[in-house]
Protein backbone atom coordinates (compact mmCIF):
# COMPACT_ATOMS: atom_id res chain seq x y z
CA UNK A 1 0.00 0.00 0.00
CA UNK A 2 1.62 2.70 -1.32
CA UNK A 3 1.31 5.94 0.69
CA UNK A 4 1.61 9.80 -1.50
CA UNK A 5 1.22 13.27 -0.16
CA UNK A 6 0.63 15.59 -2.92
CA UNK A 7 0.85 19.32 -2.14
CA UNK A 8 -0.59 18.95 1.68
CA UNK A 9 -1.57 21.59 3.95
CA UNK A 10 -3.09 21.73 7.05
CA UNK A 11 -4.28 24.90 8.83
CA UNK A 12 -5.69 24.29 13.15
CA UNK A 13 -8.38 26.64 13.59
CA UNK A 14 -8.90 27.71 9.86
CA UNK A 15 -10.72 30.73 9.94
CA UNK A 16 -9.99 31.82 13.28
CA UNK A 17 -7.40 34.60 14.90
CA UNK A 18 -6.01 31.28 16.59
CA UNK A 19 -5.29 29.71 12.92
CA UNK A 20 -2.01 28.22 12.26
CA UNK A 21 -0.40 26.33 9.71
CA UNK A 22 1.05 23.32 10.77
CA UNK A 23 2.18 21.56 7.10
CA UNK A 24 2.09 23.14 3.88
CA UNK A 25 3.34 22.06 0.68
CA UNK A 26 3.73 18.56 1.67
CA UNK A 27 4.68 16.35 -1.11
CA UNK A 28 5.91 13.07 0.25
CA UNK A 29 5.81 8.83 -1.31
CA UNK A 30 6.34 6.33 1.68
CA UNK A 31 6.56 3.22 -0.55
CA UNK A 32 4.89 -0.45 0.69
CA UNK A 33 6.97 -2.20 2.99
CA UNK A 34 9.71 1.02 3.35
CA UNK A 35 10.35 1.83 7.17
CA UNK A 36 10.54 5.51 7.12
CA UNK A 37 11.65 7.79 10.13
CA UNK A 38 10.42 11.50 10.59
CA UNK A 39 12.75 13.87 12.30
CA UNK A 40 12.52 16.95 13.34
CA UNK A 41 12.45 19.94 15.70
CA UNK A 42 9.44 20.32 18.29
CA UNK A 43 6.04 21.75 16.36
CA UNK A 44 7.48 21.12 13.33
CA UNK A 45 4.02 19.32 11.93
CA UNK A 46 5.27 15.74 12.50
CA UNK A 47 2.15 14.40 14.57
CA UNK A 48 0.30 16.50 12.47
CA UNK A 49 1.28 14.92 9.41
CA UNK A 50 1.41 11.22 11.31
CA UNK A 51 -2.84 12.02 11.95
CA UNK A 52 -3.25 12.08 7.83
CA UNK A 53 -2.29 8.75 7.72
CA UNK A 54 -5.57 7.38 8.71
CA UNK A 55 -7.85 9.77 8.41
CA UNK A 56 -8.14 11.51 12.09
CA UNK A 57 -6.98 14.58 10.25
CA UNK A 58 -7.99 15.82 6.56
CA UNK A 59 -5.74 18.12 4.97
CA UNK A 60 -7.17 21.76 4.13
CA UNK A 61 -5.36 21.26 0.68
CA UNK A 62 -4.30 18.96 -1.25
CA UNK A 63 -4.63 14.81 -1.12
CA UNK A 64 -3.35 11.92 1.19
CA UNK A 65 -3.71 8.73 -1.08
CA UNK A 66 -3.39 5.78 1.22
CA UNK A 67 -3.43 2.51 -1.42
CA UNK A 68 -7.34 2.86 -2.82
CA UNK A 69 -8.42 5.55 -0.25
CA UNK A 70 -7.98 9.10 -1.24
CA UNK A 71 -8.50 11.71 1.62
CA UNK A 72 -9.33 15.27 0.16
CA UNK A 73 -9.90 18.68 1.80
CA UNK A 74 -13.34 18.78 3.34
CA UNK A 75 -14.37 14.81 2.35
CA UNK A 76 -14.29 12.18 4.76
CA UNK A 77 -13.53 9.17 3.32
CA UNK A 78 -16.70 7.02 3.13
CA UNK A 79 -16.00 4.53 4.76
CA UNK A 80 -13.12 5.17 7.59
CA UNK A 81 -13.18 1.93 9.62
CA UNK A 82 -11.14 0.20 6.84
CA UNK A 83 -8.71 2.52 7.01
CA UNK A 84 -8.16 2.38 10.55
CA UNK A 85 -7.54 -1.37 10.49
CA UNK A 86 -5.29 -1.29 7.99
CA UNK A 87 -3.18 1.85 9.56
CA UNK A 88 -2.60 1.35 13.44
CA UNK A 89 -1.14 4.60 14.91
CA UNK A 90 0.52 4.59 18.39
CA UNK A 91 0.14 7.94 19.38
CA UNK A 92 2.52 10.44 21.48
CA UNK A 93 0.61 10.41 24.36
CA UNK A 94 -0.64 6.90 25.76
CA UNK A 95 -2.67 8.02 27.47
CA UNK A 96 -4.95 9.59 24.66
CA UNK A 97 -5.46 6.06 23.37
CA UNK A 98 -6.86 4.65 26.17
CA UNK A 99 -10.04 4.42 27.61
CA UNK A 100 -11.14 0.91 28.89
CA UNK A 101 -11.83 -0.35 32.59
CA UNK A 102 -9.67 -2.98 32.21
CA UNK A 103 -5.77 -3.44 30.28
CA UNK A 104 -7.56 -6.52 28.89
CA UNK A 105 -11.03 -4.69 27.67
CA UNK A 106 -8.34 -1.93 26.13
CA UNK A 107 -6.25 -4.64 23.98
CA UNK A 108 -9.74 -6.45 23.03
CA UNK A 109 -11.22 -3.50 22.01
CA UNK A 110 -10.17 -3.01 18.44
CA UNK A 111 -10.10 -6.95 17.52
CA UNK A 112 -14.08 -7.04 18.73
CA UNK A 113 -15.05 -4.07 16.48
CA UNK A 114 -13.59 -5.68 13.79
CA UNK A 115 -15.61 -8.68 14.37
CA UNK A 116 -12.63 -10.72 15.74
CA UNK A 117 -14.55 -13.69 18.35
CA UNK A 118 -13.93 -12.71 22.29
CA UNK A 119 -11.75 -15.92 23.34
CA UNK A 120 -9.53 -14.95 20.08
CA UNK A 121 -9.16 -11.68 21.20
CA UNK A 122 -8.69 -12.27 24.47
CA UNK A 123 -5.73 -15.12 23.65
CA UNK A 124 -4.28 -12.62 21.24
CA UNK A 125 -4.04 -10.10 24.14
CA UNK A 126 -2.45 -12.56 26.32
CA UNK A 127 0.05 -12.66 23.72
CA UNK A 128 0.48 -9.73 23.31
CA UNK A 129 1.04 -8.09 26.99
CA UNK A 130 3.85 -10.41 27.17
CA UNK A 131 5.59 -9.14 23.65
CA UNK A 132 5.60 -5.99 25.16
CA UNK A 133 7.48 -6.87 28.39
CA UNK A 134 4.11 -6.98 30.94
CA UNK A 135 2.69 -10.01 32.89
CA UNK A 136 -0.56 -11.19 32.80
CA UNK A 137 -1.31 -9.72 35.83
CA UNK A 138 -1.62 -6.41 34.15
CA UNK A 139 -4.97 -7.43 31.71
CA UNK A 140 -6.88 -7.61 35.15
CA UNK A 141 -6.01 -3.45 35.87
CA UNK A 142 -7.11 -0.28 35.45
CA UNK A 143 -4.84 1.11 32.28
CA UNK A 144 -4.99 3.87 34.38
CA UNK A 145 -3.59 2.47 37.70
CA UNK A 146 0.17 2.09 35.57
CA UNK A 147 3.16 3.39 35.72
CA UNK A 148 4.20 5.79 32.72
CA UNK A 149 6.13 3.65 30.78
CA UNK A 150 3.55 0.43 31.62
CA UNK A 151 1.22 2.50 30.04
CA UNK A 152 3.11 2.63 26.89
CA UNK A 153 3.65 -0.27 26.23
CA UNK A 154 -0.41 -1.07 26.51
CA UNK A 155 -0.71 1.09 23.85
CA UNK A 156 1.61 -0.60 22.02
CA UNK A 157 0.18 -3.76 22.42
CA UNK A 158 -3.68 -2.00 21.54
CA UNK A 159 -2.78 -0.89 18.41
CA UNK A 160 -0.59 -4.58 17.53
CA UNK A 161 -3.97 -6.30 18.61
CA UNK A 162 -5.53 -5.15 15.08
CA UNK A 163 -2.27 -6.26 13.30
CA UNK A 164 -2.63 -3.60 10.93
CA UNK A 165 -0.59 -3.44 7.32
CA UNK A 166 0.73 0.07 7.90
CA UNK A 167 2.09 0.46 11.62
CA UNK A 168 2.37 4.21 12.30
CA UNK A 169 4.89 5.44 15.59
CA UNK A 170 4.97 8.77 16.92
CA UNK A 171 7.71 8.59 19.42
CA UNK A 172 6.88 4.81 20.78
CA UNK A 173 9.84 5.11 23.10
CA UNK A 174 9.26 7.94 25.01
CA UNK A 175 8.70 6.94 28.80
CA UNK A 176 10.37 3.28 28.39
CA UNK A 177 13.22 2.43 29.95
CA UNK A 178 16.55 1.35 28.22
CA UNK A 179 16.07 -2.22 27.86
CA UNK A 180 12.39 -1.07 26.84
CA UNK A 181 12.98 1.01 24.62
CA UNK A 182 15.51 -1.40 22.75
CA UNK A 183 13.49 -4.41 23.10
CA UNK A 184 10.03 -2.56 21.69
CA UNK A 185 12.46 -1.20 18.64
CA UNK A 186 13.66 -4.81 18.11
CA UNK A 187 10.16 -6.16 18.00
CA UNK A 188 8.76 -3.63 15.84
CA UNK A 189 11.78 -4.44 13.36
CA UNK A 190 11.42 -8.11 13.30
CA UNK A 191 7.03 -7.28 12.71
CA UNK A 192 8.13 -5.05 9.84
CA UNK A 193 10.42 -7.54 8.11
CA UNK A 194 8.24 -10.62 8.64
CA UNK A 195 4.86 -9.24 7.83
CA UNK A 196 6.24 -6.98 5.76
CA UNK A 197 5.00 -4.04 6.99
CA UNK A 198 5.35 -0.53 6.11
CA UNK A 199 6.58 1.31 9.28
CA UNK A 200 6.37 5.07 9.78
CA UNK A 201 8.38 6.38 13.30
CA UNK A 202 8.90 9.60 14.45
CA UNK A 203 11.57 9.83 16.56
CA UNK A 204 13.96 12.14 18.34
CA UNK A 205 16.75 9.97 18.83
CA UNK A 206 19.05 9.77 16.00
CA UNK A 207 20.45 6.50 16.76
CA UNK A 208 17.06 5.11 15.64
CA UNK A 209 16.81 6.41 12.84
CA UNK A 210 20.11 5.76 11.76
CA UNK A 211 19.56 2.41 12.55
CA UNK A 212 15.99 0.88 11.47
CA UNK A 213 15.24 3.29 8.63
CA UNK A 214 15.62 2.45 5.01
CA UNK A 215 14.74 6.15 4.41
CA UNK A 216 14.38 9.62 6.20
CA UNK A 217 12.37 12.42 6.52
CA UNK A 218 13.11 15.60 7.37
CA UNK A 219 10.65 17.92 8.68
CA UNK A 220 10.99 21.97 9.32
CA UNK A 221 8.48 24.93 10.40
CA UNK A 222 5.40 22.55 8.71
CA UNK A 223 7.21 21.42 5.32
CA UNK A 224 9.58 18.90 4.01
CA UNK A 225 13.19 19.94 4.22
CA UNK A 226 15.18 17.04 2.98
CA UNK A 227 14.85 13.65 2.55
CA UNK A 228 16.90 10.68 2.13
CA UNK A 229 19.09 7.74 3.26
CA UNK A 230 20.12 8.03 7.09
CA UNK A 231 23.87 8.09 4.90
CA UNK A 232 22.91 11.07 2.94
CA UNK A 233 20.89 12.66 5.68
CA UNK A 234 23.42 12.95 8.18
CA UNK A 235 26.34 13.31 6.02
CA UNK A 236 25.98 17.22 6.34
CA UNK A 237 25.68 17.66 10.51
CA UNK A 238 26.22 21.43 9.92
CA UNK A 239 23.04 22.10 7.59
CA UNK A 240 21.56 19.39 9.80
CA UNK A 241 22.46 22.24 13.36
CA UNK A 242 20.94 24.78 11.43
CA UNK A 243 17.80 23.82 11.79
CA UNK A 244 18.06 22.33 15.77
CA UNK A 245 19.22 18.80 14.60
CA UNK A 246 21.93 16.45 15.53
CA UNK A 247 23.10 13.58 14.74
CA UNK A 248 23.52 9.88 16.23
CA UNK A 249 26.21 9.79 19.07
CA UNK A 250 28.28 7.81 16.54
CA UNK A 251 28.65 10.18 14.17
CA UNK A 252 29.82 12.57 16.71
CA UNK A 253 32.34 10.69 17.84
CA UNK A 254 33.55 10.12 14.53
CA UNK A 255 33.73 13.54 13.15
CA UNK A 256 35.33 14.38 17.28
CA UNK A 257 37.88 11.81 16.32
CA UNK A 258 38.32 13.50 12.62
CA UNK A 259 39.56 17.07 14.10
CA UNK A 260 41.42 16.11 16.62
CA UNK A 261 43.99 13.67 14.64
CA UNK A 262 43.16 14.73 11.59
CA UNK A 263 42.27 11.84 9.65
CA UNK A 264 39.38 11.11 7.66
CA UNK A 265 37.45 8.21 9.03
CA UNK A 266 35.96 6.61 5.90
CA UNK A 267 32.62 4.88 7.41
CA UNK A 268 29.61 6.67 7.85
CA UNK A 269 29.39 4.97 11.73
CA UNK A 270 25.68 5.08 10.98
CA UNK A 271 25.12 2.44 14.05
CA UNK A 272 27.86 1.56 17.40
CA UNK A 273 28.70 -1.78 15.86
CA UNK A 274 29.65 -0.73 12.22
CA UNK A 275 31.71 2.94 14.21
CA UNK A 276 33.55 0.10 16.25
CA UNK A 277 34.52 -1.63 13.56
CA UNK A 278 35.08 1.44 11.44
CA UNK A 279 37.30 3.01 14.32
CA UNK A 280 39.55 -0.12 14.95
CA UNK A 281 40.35 -0.05 11.24
CA UNK A 282 41.41 3.34 11.05
CA UNK A 283 43.19 3.38 14.54
CA UNK A 284 45.13 0.84 13.36
CA UNK A 285 45.88 2.50 10.15
CA UNK A 286 46.78 6.25 11.71
CA UNK A 287 48.77 4.32 14.34
CA UNK A 288 50.73 2.13 11.56
CA UNK A 289 51.75 5.20 9.59
CA UNK A 290 53.60 6.33 12.03
CA UNK B 1 26.92 18.94 57.34
CA UNK B 2 23.83 20.62 56.60
CA UNK B 3 20.91 19.65 57.69
CA UNK B 4 19.41 17.86 54.48
CA UNK B 5 16.94 19.77 52.25
CA UNK B 6 15.02 16.63 51.24
CA UNK B 7 15.40 13.25 53.76
CA UNK B 8 13.49 9.96 53.72
CA UNK B 9 13.44 7.43 55.65
CA UNK B 10 12.16 3.90 55.29
CA UNK B 11 9.18 5.29 53.19
CA UNK B 12 6.45 2.31 52.23
CA UNK B 13 3.35 3.46 50.27
CA UNK B 14 0.94 0.41 48.59
CA UNK B 15 -1.62 1.70 46.33
CA UNK B 16 -5.75 1.28 47.29
CA UNK B 17 -6.29 -2.21 46.90
CA UNK B 18 -3.07 -3.55 45.90
CA UNK B 19 -0.97 -6.07 47.59
CA UNK B 20 2.30 -5.40 46.07
CA UNK B 21 4.34 -1.82 47.50
CA UNK B 22 5.17 0.19 44.88
CA UNK B 23 7.73 1.72 47.16
CA UNK B 24 9.44 0.08 50.23
CA UNK B 25 11.89 1.23 52.71
CA UNK B 26 13.04 3.92 50.61
CA UNK B 27 15.69 6.25 51.93
CA UNK B 28 17.75 8.59 50.84
CA UNK B 29 18.76 12.33 51.25
CA UNK B 30 19.48 15.48 49.53
CA UNK B 31 21.49 18.96 49.79
CA UNK B 32 20.33 22.57 49.34
CA UNK B 33 21.96 23.17 45.98
CA UNK B 34 22.05 19.61 45.12
CA UNK B 35 20.98 17.66 41.53
CA UNK B 36 19.76 14.61 42.11
CA UNK B 37 18.60 12.07 39.26
CA UNK B 38 16.60 9.10 40.07
CA UNK B 39 16.83 6.25 37.56
CA UNK B 40 14.94 2.89 37.14
CA UNK B 41 13.21 0.52 35.26
CA UNK B 42 9.21 1.42 34.35
CA UNK B 43 7.06 0.40 37.03
CA UNK B 44 10.15 1.01 40.09
CA UNK B 45 8.04 4.07 42.16
CA UNK B 46 10.05 6.58 40.61
CA UNK B 47 6.42 8.74 39.89
CA UNK B 48 5.52 7.61 43.23
CA UNK B 49 8.14 8.87 45.64
CA UNK B 50 7.47 12.29 43.72
CA UNK B 51 4.30 12.12 44.62
CA UNK B 52 4.51 11.25 48.06
CA UNK B 53 7.29 14.30 48.24
CA UNK B 54 4.39 16.59 47.84
CA UNK B 55 1.79 15.04 49.40
CA UNK B 56 -0.08 13.79 46.86
CA UNK B 57 0.15 10.52 48.16
CA UNK B 58 1.08 9.68 51.96
CA UNK B 59 3.38 7.22 52.99
CA UNK B 60 1.74 3.95 55.08
CA UNK B 61 5.19 3.74 56.72
CA UNK B 62 8.28 5.83 57.29
CA UNK B 63 9.21 9.92 57.33
CA UNK B 64 9.50 12.54 54.78
CA UNK B 65 10.97 15.57 55.83
CA UNK B 66 11.58 18.81 53.93
CA UNK B 67 12.72 22.55 54.67
CA UNK B 68 13.73 20.63 58.11
CA UNK B 69 9.97 19.83 59.20
CA UNK B 70 8.64 16.70 58.78
CA UNK B 71 5.46 16.80 55.78
CA UNK B 72 2.05 16.62 57.22
CA UNK B 73 -1.19 17.86 57.00
CA UNK B 74 0.38 21.34 58.57
CA UNK B 75 3.47 21.39 56.25
CA UNK B 76 2.14 20.36 52.82
CA UNK B 77 0.90 23.71 51.59
CA UNK B 78 4.35 25.33 52.35
CA UNK B 79 5.93 22.44 50.98
CA UNK B 80 3.78 22.83 47.49
CA UNK B 81 4.48 26.18 47.22
CA UNK B 82 8.18 26.09 47.64
CA UNK B 83 8.23 22.61 45.45
CA UNK B 84 7.55 22.80 41.80
CA UNK B 85 7.07 19.82 40.10
CA UNK B 86 6.59 19.10 36.44
CA UNK B 87 4.56 15.53 35.88
CA UNK B 88 5.26 12.85 33.42
CA UNK B 89 2.54 13.55 31.35
CA UNK B 90 2.21 17.79 31.07
CA UNK B 91 -1.97 17.32 29.71
CA UNK B 92 -2.26 16.81 33.72
CA UNK B 93 -0.86 19.89 34.57
CA UNK B 94 -2.29 22.64 32.46
CA UNK B 95 -5.16 24.58 34.06
CA UNK B 96 -5.92 27.49 31.92
CA UNK B 97 -7.02 28.03 28.60
CA UNK B 98 -3.80 29.89 27.40
CA UNK B 99 -0.46 29.39 28.10
CA UNK B 100 -0.43 32.37 29.35
CA UNK B 101 -2.79 32.06 32.34
CA UNK B 102 -1.77 28.85 32.67
CA UNK B 103 1.54 29.83 33.79
CA UNK B 104 -0.21 33.14 35.70
CA UNK B 105 -2.71 30.60 37.53
CA UNK B 106 0.33 29.23 39.35
CA UNK B 107 1.61 32.92 40.54
CA UNK B 108 -1.08 33.90 41.48
CA UNK B 109 -1.45 30.62 43.67
CA UNK B 110 1.79 31.96 45.49
CA UNK B 111 0.62 35.22 46.10
CA UNK B 112 2.84 37.00 43.73
CA UNK B 113 1.37 40.52 42.57
CA UNK B 114 0.07 41.69 39.13
CA UNK B 115 2.92 43.52 38.21
CA UNK B 116 5.61 40.94 39.14
CA UNK B 117 3.27 38.24 37.50
CA UNK B 118 3.94 39.98 34.19
CA UNK B 119 7.50 40.05 33.54
CA UNK B 120 7.96 36.53 35.29
CA UNK B 121 5.43 35.10 32.75
CA UNK B 122 7.87 36.90 30.25
CA UNK B 123 11.00 35.51 30.94
CA UNK B 124 10.15 32.27 31.59
CA UNK B 125 8.41 31.76 28.35
CA UNK B 126 11.64 32.74 26.93
CA UNK B 127 13.64 31.15 28.58
CA UNK B 128 11.67 28.00 26.86
CA UNK B 129 11.52 29.52 23.58
CA UNK B 130 7.92 29.78 23.25
CA UNK B 131 6.92 33.28 22.99
CA UNK B 132 4.75 32.82 19.78
CA UNK B 133 2.35 30.81 21.90
CA UNK B 134 1.37 32.35 24.90
CA UNK B 135 -1.77 33.18 23.55
CA UNK B 136 -2.60 29.25 22.75
CA UNK B 137 -4.24 26.73 24.34
CA UNK B 138 -1.53 24.59 26.21
CA UNK B 139 -3.59 21.44 25.01
CA UNK B 140 -3.53 21.95 21.67
CA UNK B 141 0.47 22.44 21.17
CA UNK B 142 2.98 19.68 20.25
CA UNK B 143 4.32 17.31 22.47
CA UNK B 144 7.26 19.07 23.02
CA UNK B 145 5.51 22.37 23.26
CA UNK B 146 3.75 21.31 25.77
CA UNK B 147 6.68 19.99 27.99
CA UNK B 148 8.15 23.60 27.27
CA UNK B 149 5.45 25.21 28.76
CA UNK B 150 4.84 22.77 31.82
CA UNK B 151 8.44 23.84 32.17
CA UNK B 152 8.11 27.54 31.99
CA UNK B 153 5.09 27.34 34.85
CA UNK B 154 7.66 25.76 37.14
CA UNK B 155 10.89 28.19 36.17
CA UNK B 156 7.98 31.40 36.80
CA UNK B 157 7.46 30.39 40.10
CA UNK B 158 11.29 29.97 41.33
CA UNK B 159 10.56 27.44 43.52
CA UNK B 160 13.40 25.83 46.01
CA UNK B 161 13.36 22.54 44.78
CA UNK B 162 12.43 21.42 41.09
CA UNK B 163 11.07 17.55 41.19
CA UNK B 164 11.30 16.85 36.94
CA UNK B 165 9.13 13.94 35.91
CA UNK B 166 10.74 12.91 32.91
CA UNK B 167 10.08 16.24 32.05
CA UNK B 168 12.32 16.88 28.63
CA UNK B 169 10.82 13.11 26.80
CA UNK B 170 9.64 14.91 24.17
CA UNK B 171 11.99 17.25 23.02
CA UNK B 172 14.53 17.06 20.32
CA UNK B 173 18.05 16.51 21.44
CA UNK B 174 18.78 19.69 21.23
CA UNK B 175 16.17 21.49 22.99
CA UNK B 176 16.46 18.77 25.94
CA UNK B 177 20.21 20.48 26.30
CA UNK B 178 19.21 23.49 26.35
CA UNK B 179 16.34 23.51 29.00
CA UNK B 180 18.23 21.58 31.32
CA UNK B 181 20.74 24.08 30.33
CA UNK B 182 18.75 26.45 31.64
CA UNK B 183 17.60 24.67 34.90
CA UNK B 184 21.20 24.02 35.84
CA UNK B 185 22.14 27.58 35.52
CA UNK B 186 18.92 27.91 38.13
CA UNK B 187 20.60 25.16 40.26
CA UNK B 188 23.53 26.59 40.22
CA UNK B 189 22.79 30.32 40.65
CA UNK B 190 20.16 30.25 43.15
CA UNK B 191 20.90 26.68 44.78
CA UNK B 192 17.96 25.26 43.76
CA UNK B 193 17.27 21.59 44.21
CA UNK B 194 17.15 19.56 41.54
CA UNK B 195 15.56 16.16 41.62
CA UNK B 196 15.61 14.77 38.35
CA UNK B 197 13.63 11.61 37.36
CA UNK B 198 14.91 10.48 33.73
CA UNK B 199 15.59 7.39 31.53
CA UNK B 200 18.28 9.61 29.48
CA UNK B 201 21.76 8.70 30.83
CA UNK B 202 23.73 10.81 29.48
CA UNK B 203 21.89 12.91 31.57
CA UNK B 204 21.67 11.29 34.48
CA UNK B 205 25.61 11.47 33.88
CA UNK B 206 25.93 15.04 34.70
CA UNK B 207 23.62 14.60 37.90
CA UNK B 208 26.03 15.39 41.24
CA UNK B 209 24.31 12.32 42.71
CA UNK B 210 22.05 8.93 41.34
CA UNK B 211 19.24 6.78 42.98
CA UNK B 212 18.55 3.58 41.54
CA UNK B 213 15.42 2.06 42.13
CA UNK B 214 14.61 -1.24 41.33
CA UNK B 215 11.33 -2.96 42.01
CA UNK B 216 9.93 -0.49 44.54
CA UNK B 217 13.72 -0.22 46.49
CA UNK B 218 16.94 1.97 46.34
CA UNK B 219 19.25 -0.32 44.97
CA UNK B 220 22.21 1.87 44.66
CA UNK B 221 23.17 5.40 45.00
CA UNK B 222 26.60 7.03 44.17
CA UNK B 223 27.85 9.94 41.66
CA UNK B 224 27.68 8.65 38.09
CA UNK B 225 31.02 8.06 38.55
CA UNK B 226 30.11 5.21 41.12
CA UNK B 227 27.23 4.38 39.65
CA UNK B 228 27.98 3.38 35.95
CA UNK B 229 30.57 1.20 37.70
CA UNK B 230 28.47 -1.09 38.38
CA UNK B 231 28.34 -1.82 34.26
CA UNK B 232 26.37 -5.23 33.56
CA UNK B 233 24.57 -5.25 37.11
CA UNK B 234 22.90 -1.88 35.81
CA UNK B 235 21.83 -3.96 32.54
CA UNK B 236 20.34 -6.60 34.39
CA UNK B 237 17.98 -4.26 35.71
CA UNK B 238 16.74 -2.67 32.36
CA UNK B 239 19.06 0.19 32.45
CA UNK B 240 22.09 1.00 30.11
CA UNK B 241 25.06 2.75 30.19
CA UNK B 242 26.08 5.74 28.55
CA UNK B 243 27.44 5.87 25.33
CA UNK B 244 31.26 6.56 25.74
CA UNK B 245 31.19 3.57 28.25
CA UNK B 246 29.52 1.41 25.74
CA UNK B 247 31.30 2.81 22.99
CA UNK B 248 34.73 2.14 24.96
CA UNK B 249 33.96 -1.80 25.70
CA UNK B 250 33.25 -2.43 22.26
CA UNK B 251 36.94 -1.33 21.14
CA UNK B 252 38.42 -2.81 23.88
CA UNK B 253 36.19 -6.40 22.32
CA UNK B 254 37.55 -5.04 19.24
CA UNK B 255 41.13 -5.11 20.23
CA UNK B 256 42.15 -2.06 21.67
CA UNK B 257 43.91 -1.99 24.87
CA UNK B 258 41.78 1.32 26.34
CA UNK B 259 41.73 1.98 29.77
CA UNK B 260 38.58 2.07 31.30
CA UNK B 261 36.62 5.13 33.80
CA UNK B 262 35.81 7.44 31.15
CA UNK B 263 32.03 8.70 31.16
CA UNK B 264 31.65 11.07 28.42
CA UNK B 265 32.85 11.29 24.57
CA UNK B 266 35.48 13.83 25.42
CA UNK B 267 37.27 11.60 27.43
CA UNK B 268 36.91 8.56 25.18
CA UNK B 269 38.51 10.87 22.59
CA UNK B 270 40.98 11.77 24.85
CA UNK B 271 42.07 7.94 25.73
CA UNK B 272 42.34 7.22 22.14
CA UNK B 273 44.13 10.33 21.61
CA UNK B 274 46.83 8.83 24.26
CA UNK B 275 46.52 5.55 23.24
CA UNK B 276 47.98 7.06 19.95
CA UNK B 277 50.51 8.68 21.21
CA UNK B 278 52.33 5.72 23.06
CA UNK B 279 52.51 3.79 20.11
N1 LIG C 1 -4.81 20.61 18.04
C1 LIG C 1 -4.10 21.66 17.64
N2 LIG C 1 -4.66 22.88 17.48
C2 LIG C 1 -3.93 23.93 17.06
N3 LIG C 1 -2.62 23.90 16.77
C3 LIG C 1 -2.00 22.72 16.91
C4 LIG C 1 -2.69 21.54 17.35
N4 LIG C 1 -1.80 20.53 17.40
C5 LIG C 1 -0.62 21.04 17.02
N5 LIG C 1 -0.72 22.36 16.72
C6 LIG C 1 0.35 23.25 16.23
O1 LIG C 1 0.80 22.78 14.97
C7 LIG C 1 2.23 22.81 14.88
C8 LIG C 1 2.75 21.41 14.55
O2 LIG C 1 2.46 20.56 15.65
P1 LIG C 1 2.83 19.00 15.66
O3 LIG C 1 2.15 18.42 16.85
O4 LIG C 1 2.52 18.41 14.35
O5 LIG C 1 4.41 19.07 15.88
P2 LIG C 1 5.48 17.90 16.10
O6 LIG C 1 6.46 17.99 14.99
O7 LIG C 1 4.79 16.61 16.30
O8 LIG C 1 6.22 18.39 17.43
P3 LIG C 1 6.76 17.56 18.72
O9 LIG C 1 8.09 17.00 18.35
O10 LIG C 1 6.89 18.63 19.76
O11 LIG C 1 5.74 16.54 19.07
C9 LIG C 1 2.73 23.36 16.21
O12 LIG C 1 3.10 24.70 16.08
C10 LIG C 1 1.56 23.21 17.16
O13 LIG C 1 1.51 24.24 18.10
N1 LIG D 1 -2.69 4.88 40.49
C1 LIG D 1 -2.13 3.67 40.68
N2 LIG D 1 -2.85 2.65 41.22
C2 LIG D 1 -2.30 1.43 41.41
N3 LIG D 1 -1.03 1.12 41.09
C3 LIG D 1 -0.26 2.09 40.56
C4 LIG D 1 -0.78 3.40 40.33
N4 LIG D 1 0.21 4.16 39.77
C5 LIG D 1 1.30 3.35 39.67
N5 LIG D 1 1.02 2.11 40.15
C6 LIG D 1 1.96 0.96 40.23
O1 LIG D 1 2.99 1.29 41.14
C7 LIG D 1 4.27 0.88 40.65
C8 LIG D 1 5.22 2.06 40.59
O2 LIG D 1 4.72 2.98 39.64
P1 LIG D 1 5.45 4.35 39.30
O3 LIG D 1 4.50 5.14 38.45
O4 LIG D 1 5.95 4.98 40.53
O5 LIG D 1 6.67 3.83 38.42
P2 LIG D 1 7.81 4.64 37.65
O6 LIG D 1 9.11 4.22 38.22
O7 LIG D 1 7.50 6.07 37.65
O8 LIG D 1 7.70 4.01 36.19
P3 LIG D 1 7.81 4.67 34.71
O9 LIG D 1 9.26 4.70 34.38
O10 LIG D 1 7.10 3.70 33.84
O11 LIG D 1 7.16 6.01 34.75
C9 LIG D 1 4.00 0.20 39.31
O12 LIG D 1 3.98 -1.18 39.46
C10 LIG D 1 2.63 0.71 38.90
O13 LIG D 1 1.92 -0.25 38.14
MG1 LIG E 1 4.53 15.37 17.96
MG1 LIG F 1 6.94 7.43 36.14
Amino acid sequence: MDIVFENVEHIYNARSPLARRALYHVNVTIRSGAYVAIVGHTGSGKSTLLQHLNGLLQPTSGTVKIGEETITSGKRPKQLKPLRKKVGIVFQFPEHQLFEETVEKDICFGPLNFGVPEEEAKRKARELIRLVGLDDETLAKSPFDLSGGQMRRVAIAGVLALEPEVLVLDEPTAGLDPRGRREIMEMFYRLHREKRLTTVLVTHSMEDAARYADELIVMHEGTVWGQGTPEEVFRDAERLAAIGLSVPETVKLKRALERRFGVAIPSPCLTIEQAAEAIRDWFSRVSAHE
Amino acid sequence: MAEPILSLEEVCFRYPNQSEYAVQHVSFQAERGEWLAIVGHNGSGKSTIARLLIGLLRPERGVIRLFGRPLDETTVWDVRRRVGMVFQNPDNQFVGTTVEDDIAFGLENNGIPRDEMAWRIDEAIRQVHMEPFLHHEPHRLSGGQKQRVAIAGILALRPDMIILDEATSMLDPRGRDEVLETVRRLNRQHRITVLSITHDLEEAAKADRLIVMNKGEVMAEGTPEQIFRLGSKLERIGLDLPFAVKMGSRLREQGLPLRLGYFTMEELVEELWTLYSKT
